[in-house]
């Protein structure tokens, strides 16, 4: 097949209030490729994604698809034209089944009455195409976020798109389940599908896709071929500017131990898990999805409720009704897995969402100072350098990287002994990537200690000082990330390893 | 290799099982128990009669064609309140033309008309301004009992003895019986068996999914008020002619609809209103009703015990979804 272009889009504009989402982007798109779109968060890429998907209508520009232009832009009338986009936001219908959660947008019909026999043998047809199985009568809110991403990924393959595009898809999957969501992109390859993949991790895009399109600043600055545009390079395109130092050395002497958790059980998820971090000292606890990091840390910071095990602070176990409120006061930090759900109030300025933990400090009886509270907001915003850099903003109108920094910045107006952070850089850019691990290299040399729940091996290998190798639930390695490999650790995440 | 279960997995494959049917089946079961304790306890008053079977449904038609808006209301995603007012009303405006037209039909066709402006009305404010339903139907709701209240303030008696013996036809049940039953029959092929009927239900379940699945989430919600004006309307019509001296009949029926729905979503799914629990939480309430008239309780004990029903359906759905609570939470 030639590569005639499918996608032709010429000056595309779009404006929200003052902020220019979309400043003028040209990009083509080539039949038959795997075209990635990077760039840093609040480049445009969301926007744009959400421009081809239908619902938003550009102010401005062409939008040609297959040389004809498209000048109705609703989600029913791109979809019928054999677009279709698979949201980072997964959009499950929780009490329906799977069968029907997959042929949502358009069930099949016999004579007025929903036709489930002939949506089932699609259903069957586009999941053995995809090569996963499911009970296609349970209900869709049992199953795990990443099979809801198979489910999704049904949803849109279902309709033979000739154009798929992909946002993040794989920012809640194990590793796994990425290797086979490549294959499937590989297979659509082959029947002739684009497939446009929107991605913050590198890796990925060096090994899936044909084409890179950089984005900066609401423009699509330039596009290469893979081979053409090594990594180093890439980065630079996307932030503007080089990225001297990515994970910073830490020297520092480690100091007494701070955390101790011991023999630690949850329900058939964390089994007897055990292991301690001292102070200066960045731990990382690795895994599959579902591999029980998450549990561990909620566990320590007391939202759930382990059911054997205790967890040590300064060698002083933790009493029995742990909770979140005691371990703030035990000087224990938090900054969770689901930013949206646990990290922040969505609906509140940057303000109150840095100094919600921090009101004794700027409250006197009760009552909150509210100069006070302007300038210790100010203080850690502009340590963050939070853009933009305006404590007013709500934190719902920052890109992804700007409100994990603001998370991560309610805890720095106090010292804590021992930070908990759970998939700290999930969907953010690689710019706010490098000044997070700055930051926790900081935390760790004023005498923190840091447990990282991480997926990203690269990032517990860069960043910590041990590596603790979850597999179901149970600790099946220790490692030293300077006598290891990407690959040792992965061997030992699937469980293809076995501990001595 | 074949997977042999442990008797330890056999004993709770068994009370999933156990659970799924409670879940489906125990509130028509417990509306069964509820019958056979009055017909135990009352062992001289003839319940099962036919007359009182007749009189059971027929009072419950009401209770049960009103639900049934709500429940098409709900399923969309919204809330509503303003039946309650607009049922005083309607049933005022149907004895007062009842009277100065002698003709069933025009009077009908004007609730009608009166029913599904006001609920368009809303409709339009929740879609395309984005009011929340809740608080402007509530505000609806004490409008329409203060247009009641202005144009009269006593009893109001149907004279037309013709009209007076349309809920009376009867074809081994009564035909407004049939009539619910008919309509229920239809609501539930049309929820479950077209593809209206699968879009309202993803529209109320999660709205993003239906505009990502290019459904027109406004029309549909729409139509649902539409929908609901109309089975208020014939509701209230049935009601006038059941009982002929209208005096602020709303008041009776807030709580009572409510809990049918609520006690409706307990079946099936935890949470969601469906179409044959609506119906079956009617006949639970109606038959309940009925059972404390029997007993002449006074009616501020009727409210009490109605009021508890809905909170142990709540209660009910909360305790069934426990389970997805701490799931949420992580």
């Amino acid at each position: 097949m030639t590569n005639n272009v499918v996608i032709r889009i010429r000056d595309v504009k779009k404006y929200f209030g003052a902020t220019k989402a979309l400043d003028g982007v040209d990009l083509d798109i080539c039949s038959n490729e795997v075209h990635a779109i990077v760039g840093s968060n609040g480049a445009g890429k969301s926007t744009l994604m959400k421009t081809l998907a239908g619902e938003y209508v550009p102010d401005d520009g062409q939008f040609y698809y297959l040389d004809e232009e498209i000048t109705g832009f609703s989600p029913l009338e791109i979809q019928q034209k054999g677009i279709q986009v698979v949201h980072q936001v997964l959009n499950i219908v929780e009490s329906m089944s799977i069968l029907e959660n997959i042929l949502l947008a358009n069930p099949p019909i016999k004579k007025g009455i929903l036709d489930w026999k002939t949506g089932r043998k699609k259903v069957r047809e586009t999941l053995d195409f995809i090569g996963i199985d499911f009970d296609l009568g349970k209900s869709a809110g049992s199953l795990s976020i990443s099979e809801q991403q198979f489910v999704i990924l049904a949803r849109a393959l279902i309709h033979n798109p000739k154009i798929l595009v992909l946002d993040e898809p794989t920012s809640r999957i194990g590793l796994e389940e990425t290797r086979k969501l490549f294959q499937v992109i590989n297979k659509l390859k082959q029947n002739g599908t684009t497939t446009i993949y929107i991605s913050h991790r590198m890796e990925e895009i060096y090994q899936i896709c044909d084409k890179i399109s950089v984005f900066r600043d609401g423009r699509c600055i330039d596009t290469r071929e893979t081979e053409q545009l090594p990594k180093d390079k890439l980065v630079t395109m996307m932030l503007g500017k080089k990225l001297d130092v990515f994970f910073p050395k830490n020297e520092m002497e480690v100091g007494n131990e701070v955390l101790r958790i011991d023999k630690l059980k949850y329900r058939d998820i964390v089994d007897d898990v055990s292991f301690s971090v001292r102070r200066g000292e960045i731990v990382s606890i690795v895994g599959a999805v579902g591999a029980g990091k998450t549990e561990i840390i909620n566990m320590i910071f007391g939202i759930l409720k382990s059911d054997g095990g205790e967890i040590f602070i300064d060698n002083k176990p933790i009493n029995k009704n742990h909770s979140s409120y005691k371990a703030i006061k035990m000087e224990l930090a938090l900054i969770p897995e689901n930013r949206a759900l646990q990290g922040m109030v969505e609906k509140y300025p940057v303000k109150y969402n840095l100094t919600a933990i921090n009101l004794k400090g700027i409250s006197k009886f009760n009552l909150i100072n509210s100069e006070k509270e302007e300038v210790l907001a100010k203080d850690l915003n502009t340590k963050l350098s939070v853009i933009p850099n305006d404590i007013n903003y709500l934190i719902s109108q920052l890109s992804g990287g700007n409100q994990q920094k603001v998370v991560i910045g309610k805890w720095l107006a106090d010292s804590y002994k021992v930070y908990l952070l759970d998939e700290v850089t999930a969907g953010v850019d690689i710019g706010a990537k490098s000044e997070i691990y700055e930051l926790l290299g900081e935390l760790a040399i004023k005498g923190a200690g840091i447990v990282l729940a991480t997926g990203d091996i690269e990032e517990a290998i860069g960043l910590s000082d041990k590596i603790i190798i979850l597999y179901k639930g149970k600790v099946v390695k220790e490692v030293d990330p300077k006598n290891t490999s990407k690959d040792e650790i992965l061997s030992y995440i699937m469980g293809s390893e076995k501990s001595a | 290799m074949k997977y042999y279960l442990t008797s330890w997995e056999v004993k709770k494959v068994h009370k999933r099982n156990f659970d799924k049917f409670i879940r489906n089946y125990g509130l028509p079961l417990g509306l069964l128990a509820l019958v056979l304790i009055i017909q135990i306890i009352f062992n001289k008053v003839p319940l099962f009669s036919l007359f009182n079977i007749n009189n059971i449904l027929l009072e419950t038609v009401s209770i049960a064609l009103t639900a049934l808006g709500l429940s098409y209301i709900m399923m969309s995603g919204e809330g509503d309140l303003s039946f309650a007012g607009m049922f005083s009303l309607l049933t005022v405006v149907f004895a007062t033309f009842a009277n100065n037209t002698n003709s069933f039909i025009i009077s009908y066709i004007i609730v009608s008309v009166i029913a599904v402006s006001v609920n368009l009305f809303i409709a339009l404010l929740v879609t395309r301004l984005n009011f929340s339903s809740f608080i402007i139907s509530i505000a609806i709701m004490f409008m329409a009992n203060g247009v009641e209240k202005a144009f009269h303030q006593q009893t109001t008696l149907i004279q037309n003895p013709s009209i007076l013996s349309f809920s009376r036809i009867e074809f081994g049940l009564p035909l407004v019986v049939w009539l619910m039953f008919i309509i229920y029959l239809v609501s539930y092929f049309v929820i479950n068996k077209t593809k209206y009927g699968f879009s309202l239900r993803i529209v109320g379940e999660n709205k993003n999914a239906a505009i990502e699945a290019g459904i027109n989430s406004n029309r549909i919600k729409i139509s649902a008020y539409i929908i609901a004006g109309l089975l208020i309307a014939l509701a209230s019509a049935v009601e006038s002619t059941r009982v002929g001296a209208i005096y602020e009949q709303g008041k009776y029926y807030m709580l009572p609809v409510f809990a049918a729905c609520f006690l409706g979503s307990s079946m099936f799914v935890p949470g969601r209103i469906n179409i044959i629990g609506t119906l079956v939480g009617a006949l639970f309430l109606g038959v309940l009703e009925k059972f404390m008239n029997m007993i002449s309780v006074e009616s501020y004990i009727v409210s009490i015990v109605q009021g508890i029903v809905l909170i142990v359906s709540v209660g009910l759905v909360a305790f069934k979804n426990r389970a997805k609570i701490v799931q949420v939470k992580l």
